[in-house]
């Protein structure tokens, strides 16, 4: 009945030209029909799922120009997780791409209706997100100066102004609140469905009930995907399988990580009140309170994000259909103790249903889109973290664009799938990470915040002496780094303690570090550093990478250059030193989090020669940075060479006894090789 | 509630005084409350009883009142021996007459059911855990004082495996405390490989440092004797050096394994007694040791395969979840005792035909001790002649105990009593959830049927309540919310224990007649003075084994 309820039946009222196109059927009966129209033999570009991410993608594709695209759902249209959805958009997002993403798609979602003639519900009601503390109210303050950054229309309002904006709303505990007037309610469902229509109006092939199988890939390129319907070739695949993006990504030759993890959400639905709730009523956020509310259909919606979340299908899809999930009233009875005490006369208001919509979520809290790093053309679009419909538009956007334009108009790097290694996509791990991330939704996000489950996927080889010095870690690409050393005698200064918008507990102890780098030496251990090797038997290498990197690399054995990798456009993909060991072969280091995004990178755009190598050699080498004035001294220490200016001249390195070699940036970085197995902790 | 006295595994012929044994096997303090601590007990001076008295007599009022009801006054009258306490003992009367209702809050039933538990978890290597077992929880409930009953576990660390036990201890603990802390070691040895063992003895002879054998997890009340473990390392070299010339190249079986080492530990703790020891406390000790009993349930889990090795009354219990999600249990050892048929069967087989009738009397062995089988109680082994020869050179402290002394009646024939375990074999399957070591101080209350069902329902935090669903009924926002406040206080309360031992004891010494834990039962029981407790209840240690499904699902699939 529900279903029914949310998104109306405006299937038949459209009546788009996917429906006259695939079949003839006027009702919704979910009877197994044949699929009068076959599936087209090849297509440019493939789209699974039929969500708010597959149509968008469609949608903007086909605007763009495209036009051989099909869009597969094994389902429904629009009859997942973007059925169910809140339909909340909100832009108060704390990444500012996430915060553009979720500006695009509430004005294109604005004007949807008039372009496509689809009901999609579009109401601005704007939000108001509730500050119960200072330190949330700060939180919001951060968010409010980038909404305005952005010329989004944005206040920090008082608790007063609250109770004359919302007449439910319980102001006694509140310190204030921010109000952003032009933030929207959608039917999520009709958004889609409305997408889906104007893609198809742009000649777009959607084939609802297919589902596909496999995709394969020649050359680390896509060539094809099976379905159960027969084999579409084709160029171009977009994973958009939302909560069933993980498995469609092991579905290839080449395995496609796409680390994300599904939990159970409950939101509750009531029946109108006496005197029914304008339907213009502002959306009411409460982080503290973890719950969010909505009014609907007179009367309201509210859910949240509990502290103890339920994650889903670990062992893989349909061990439970969407639909029959149940509803978990024990679950939710902390949420809707919250939801009484800021809303009190909502007491004799009475239940409709419990709603029970799994919602998929990410290591770390943003979204997953970009290009596969071993497979070319494999796109993806998924992992919103409950925000779906916010990023829904621009997500699709952006993706479009990489798509024709081989890159967005946006820095997209923090939503990239490639920040993710293998490491990350355990499920194990990402059971695990997701249970922590689910929480964080609500809580307040500090600068420096590390996540506490999940961690030590890669470690150093040092991590256990360092650990006995002290140190805190934090996590970089799965690599634990050491954040700082905790002074002996010095009582830890507990997690919870950092966790602040002043000045934290570990501002002076990383003061006196700098200092000592400064003034005198200092040790890091760096060994997380991305390090490839590049070698070639003729001038391949010296060639290729002259290509690729913006300063001259053709200097004398023993030098090192510091460079930038470039794309065809000029522009800047990662920033890196480059050492020249021989003639042929060159020792390439760069950051941590670029390991995945760089081996890619490199691969795609060498040519394709045998007599040219590289090899990840990251965990072959220790690396431990020497640093402050006074490295000079310590390392004549250690070394018989002489290790003076003239001897050894800054951006130089050279390979001396012990199997390490040493380069100079702007301290000394030693690596050294890791020999026999003790050193070896990735297997 | 039970009305006569809990049954004691020694029963003393009516001329020996039971306190004497009581107090003599191991001197203990006479705590008069050590369950209560000082500072619940003011809490509950000050909130529950108007009394301006120390709280001890308020509380003496309560249970004086319960036991005019169940047992002959004239024992307890008895018991109270410290003079100060008299004194109370004369307040009491004077409480008597009103009915004063007394109870534990929940909190303090919990600080005293909680006060021995212990839990490990087996770590587990990012999804990578290869071991069967997932973790084991344990716990104690003292009813004797100090506790008689031991438990140990260990994880092999130069072969692969587990090892958890339940030590059952009698006239005294010095024998259980003994086992706990050896057994495992002689175990672990006899499964050593040849080399592994020439490499210990080699460190052992040149200074080295020595392999660890055993990785213990233990409760950090749990000790081990220091001034002994010279005298059992000794001992223990032995053994393994006689393992190494007996070499015979043959891979080690467990099963021949677990009976080699308890029959060589019991023979050990024998010699050892006999021999003596030039210190005095450590004579004193070995002869506590050896005149004092143990029975021992052990498990040896390796993979899919898991070993009970079982001497005495204690049990082994296998927790078995079917395919429509029931529990049922699967024991895994016999009980050696008079209702055990084979047991007595045994006993009169080895023992000539005259003397059947004085065997089993009373189902007690020679009409006096309930296990057929145990550590230590040399008594019931050594010849009449060594036993005098023994205490009469032995220290006084043993000359003076009336037990020692004491000869069993129709002693003719011995050794009566055997160390040597009954070792069942079982391979585990995916729908073995778990298993429970368990001494009989919780068969008694419990049938195993109901032991499976509640720890299987902990472990799968399968809730008896039924998921609530709206439907088509009206309800409010607030109706519901009451409804699931109230129900959250009601899980909590029932789930409160982290432990699933804990969890079994606090039904296994609280459950009412409908099945279900009441907290007044639960509360009278627990604060029952140390003297009583022993008439209620016997020492209750349960040690609960979980089982890692995929990992034992995994085993079966690569082997077939």
């Amino acid at each position: 009945m529900f279903l029914r309820l949310l998104s109306d039946i405006h299937w038949r009222v459209a009546n788009p030209k996917w429906r006259r196109m695939t079949c003839s059927r006027q009702s919704t009966s979910s009877t197994a029909e044949p699929h009068p129209v076959a599936l087209p033999a090849q297509a440019q570009v493939v789209i699974c799922g039929g969500g708010i991410m597959g149509t968008s993608v469609a949608y903007h594709l086909s605007k763009m120009g495209w036009k051989d695209i099909v869009l597969l759902e094994q389902g429904r249209l629009a009859a997942g997780t973007t059925r169910f959805c809140a339909g909340i958009v909100s832009t108060a997002r704390h990444a500012s791409i996430e915060l553009k993403m979720a500006d695009y798609s509430n004005k294109l979602y604005q004007q949807l209706e008039q372009e496509t003639g689809v009901k999609t519900g579009y109401v601005k009601t704007g939000s108001i997100s509730l500050a119960q503390t200072q330190d949330r109210l700060i939180s919001l303050k951060r968010i409010a100066s980038s909404l305005n950054v952005m010329g989004i229309p944005c206040e920090i309002i008082t608790p007063k102004k609250v109770a004359q904006l919302h007449p439910l709303i319980n102001i006694h505990d509140l310190v204030g609140a921010m109000y952003v007037p032009e933030d929207a309610l959608v039917s999520s469902a009709n958004v889609s469905l409305a997408l889906a229509t104007a893609a198809s109006r742009n000649g777009v092939q959607i084939h609802e009930r297919t589902s596909v199988s496999h995709v394969s890939v020649q050359k680390g390129r896509v060539t094809a995907i099976e379905t159960d319907r027969g084999q579409i070739k084709c160029q171009y695949f977009v994973n958009c399988a939302g909560q069933w993006a993980y498995e469609l990504g092991h579905a290839t030759e080449e395995a496609v990580n796409i680390p994300l993890h599904a939990c159970e959400h409950f939101y509750i639905l009531t029946h109108p009140l006496n005197d029914p709730l304008a339907s213009n009523l502002p959306t009411v956020v409460d982080p503290d309170g973890r719950i969010y509310i909505r009014n609907w259909q007179g009367g309201i919606l509210s859910g949240g994000f509990e502290k103890n979340p339920k994650p889903l299908f670990t062992e893989g899809r349909n061990q439970l259909e969407i639909q029959n999930l149940q509803e978990d009233w024990d679950h939710f009875e902390p949420l809707l103790g919250a939801l009484l005490r800021r809303m009190p006369d909502l007491e004799a208001l009475q239940i409709m249903q419990l709603v029970n919509c799994p919602e998929s979520f990410t290591p770390d809290m943003r979204c997953i889109m970009g290009e596969s790093p071993t497979v070319r053309g494999y796109f993806v679009l998924a992992g919103m973290n409950s925000a779906g419909i916010s990023y829904g538009g621009g997500a699709g956007k952006y993706l479009a664009e990489w798509m024709v334009n081989g890159y967005p108009s946006e820095n997209v790097w923090p939503l990239d799938l490639k920040r993710f290694g293998a490491l990350q996509s355990s499920r194990t791990f990402l059971r695990h990470r997701v249970m922590e991330v689910m929480p964080l939704m609500c809580d307040l996000k500090v600068p420096r915040w590390d996540f506490q489950t999940g961690r030590q996927l890669r470690t150093s080889p040092l991590y256990d002496r360092l650990d006995a010095q002290g140190a805190r870690w934090m996590e970089k690409h799965g690599f634990e780094r050491v954040k700082y050393f905790v002074p002996p005698g010095n009582d830890l200064l507990d997690l919870g303690q950092s966790k602040t918008f002043y000045k934290p507990d570990w501002f002076d102890i990383v003061g006196s570090e700098v200092k000592c780098c400064k003034e005198a030496v200092c040790v890091i251990d760096m060994s997380s550093f991305t390090k490839f090797e590049i070698s070639s038997t003729g001038d391949q290498a010296l060639e290729s990478l002259q290509y690729l990197f913006s300063n001259d690399l053709d200097v004398p054995v023993g030098h090192v250059v510091h460079t930038g990798m470039l794309n065809e456009k000029g522009g800047y993909e990662n920033d890196c030193s480059i050492a020249r060991l021989s003639k042929r072969s060159f020792f390439m280091i760069s950051p941590t989090d670029q390991q995945v995004h760089c081996w890619a990178w490199l691969k795609n755009r060498l040519p394709d020669d045998s007599s040219l190598t590289v090899e990840d050699v990251t965990w072959k080498y220790t690396a431990l940075n020497l640093i402050g004035p006074r490295a000079v001294d310590v390392l004549s220490e250690l070394s018989y060479a002489p290790i003076t200016p003239e001897h050894f001249p800054s951006f130089f390195c050279k390979v001396s006894e012990c199997l390490s070699f040493l380069l100079t940036l702007l301290g000394y970085v030693k690596h050294v090789w890791k020999e026999g197995k003790k050193n070896i902790l990735g297997n | 509630m039970c009305v006569c006295p809990g049954p004691r595994r020694i029963a003393i012929p009516v001329r020996s005084s039971r306190l004497a044994l009581l107090s003599d096997a191991m001197p203990a303090p006479a705590h008069l409350f050590p369950l209560i601590r000082n500072c619940e007990m003011s809490r509950i001076g000050s909130t529950v009883c108007y009394c301006h008295h120390k709280h001890l007599c308020c509380l003496s009022s309560h249970f004086a009142h319960n036991h005019f009801r169940y047992a002959p006054q004239k024992k307890f009258a008895g018991l109270y021996r410290p003079k100060e306490n008299f004194n109370h003992f004369i307040h009491m009367r004077d409480y008597a007459s009103t009915p004063q209702r007394f109870y534990l809050t929940p909190p303090q039933v919990n600080s005293i059911l909680k006060a021995k538990e212990y839990s490990f978890k087996v770590p587990e290597f990012d999804g990578k855990n290869v071991s069967s077992v997932l973790g084991f929880d344990s716990n104690q409930l003292p009813a004797n004082a100090p506790i008689e009953d031991r438990r140990s576990a260990a994880t092999c660390l130069q072969t692969r495996g587990m090892l958890l036990g339940v030590f059952d201890g009698h006239a005294g603990c010095a024998c259980a405390q003994a086992v706990s802390e050896r057994l495992f070691y002689y175990i672990a040895v006899s499964l050593l490989p040849h080399e592994t063992l020439l490499e210990i003895e080699d460190a052992v002879e040149s200074g080295r440092a020595l392999l660890p054998i055993l990785q213990w997890h233990k409760h950090p009340n749990d000790y081990f004797s220091k001034e002994a473990s010279k005298l059992y390392f000794n001992s223990l070299r032995t053994y393994w050096q006689e393992l190494i010339d007996l070499n015979s190249g043959e891979t080690t079986d467990v099963k021949e394994a677990l009976i080699n080492a308890f029959k060589r530990l019991d023979n050990d703790i024998s010699l050892e007694a006999q021999v003596g020891d030039s210190n005095s406390f450590l004579n004193y000790l070995v002869l506590r040791v050896a005149f004092s009993g143990a029975t021992a349930c052990v498990a040896h889990v390796d993979g899919v395969d898991l070993h009970i090795a079982n001497t005495g009354d204690s049990r082994a219990m296998l927790g078995v979840q079917e395919e429509d999600g029931s529990w049922s249990a699967v024991n895994l050892s016999y009980d050696h005792n008079a209702q055990n048929k084979n047991e007595v069967e045994r006993v009169k087989t080895e023992h000539p035909k005259s003397e059947e009738k004085h065997l089993v009397k009373q189902d007690r062995l020679l009409g006096l001790l309930m296990p057929f089988r145990a550590f230590g109680d040399v008594k019931f082994k050594w010849s009449i002649e060594l036993q005098k020869r023994v205490v009469e050179s032995g220290p006084d402290q043993l000359n003076e105990n009336e037990y020692t002394k004491f000869i069993p009646p129709n002693y003719h024939t011995p050794p009566y009593l055997t160390a040597e375990p009954e070792v069942i074999y079982h391979r585990l399957r995916p729908q073995d959830k778990f298993l429970v070591l368990a001494t009989d101080g919780l068969w008694e209350t419990m049938h195993r049927q109901d032991v499976a069902r509640i720890v299987g329902e902990y472990l799968t935090g399968v809730h008896h309540q039924q998921p609530i669903a709206v439907g088509g009924y009206k309800v409010t926002l607030g109706q519901m919310h009451g409804l699931l406040t109230e129900r959250r206080a009601r899980i909590s309360s029932e789930f409160e224990d982290q432990n699933a031992a804990t969890h079994l004891i606090r039904h296994a010494v609280g459950h009412n007649e409908f099945g279900t834990v009441d907290h007044e039962r639960l509360s009278k029981m627990l604060s029952l003075p140390e003297e009583l407790a022993r008439m209620y209840r016997d020492d209750i240690t349960i040690i609960v084994v979980q089982f890692n499904s995929h990992v034992i699902g995994a085993c079966q699939d690569e082997e077939l």
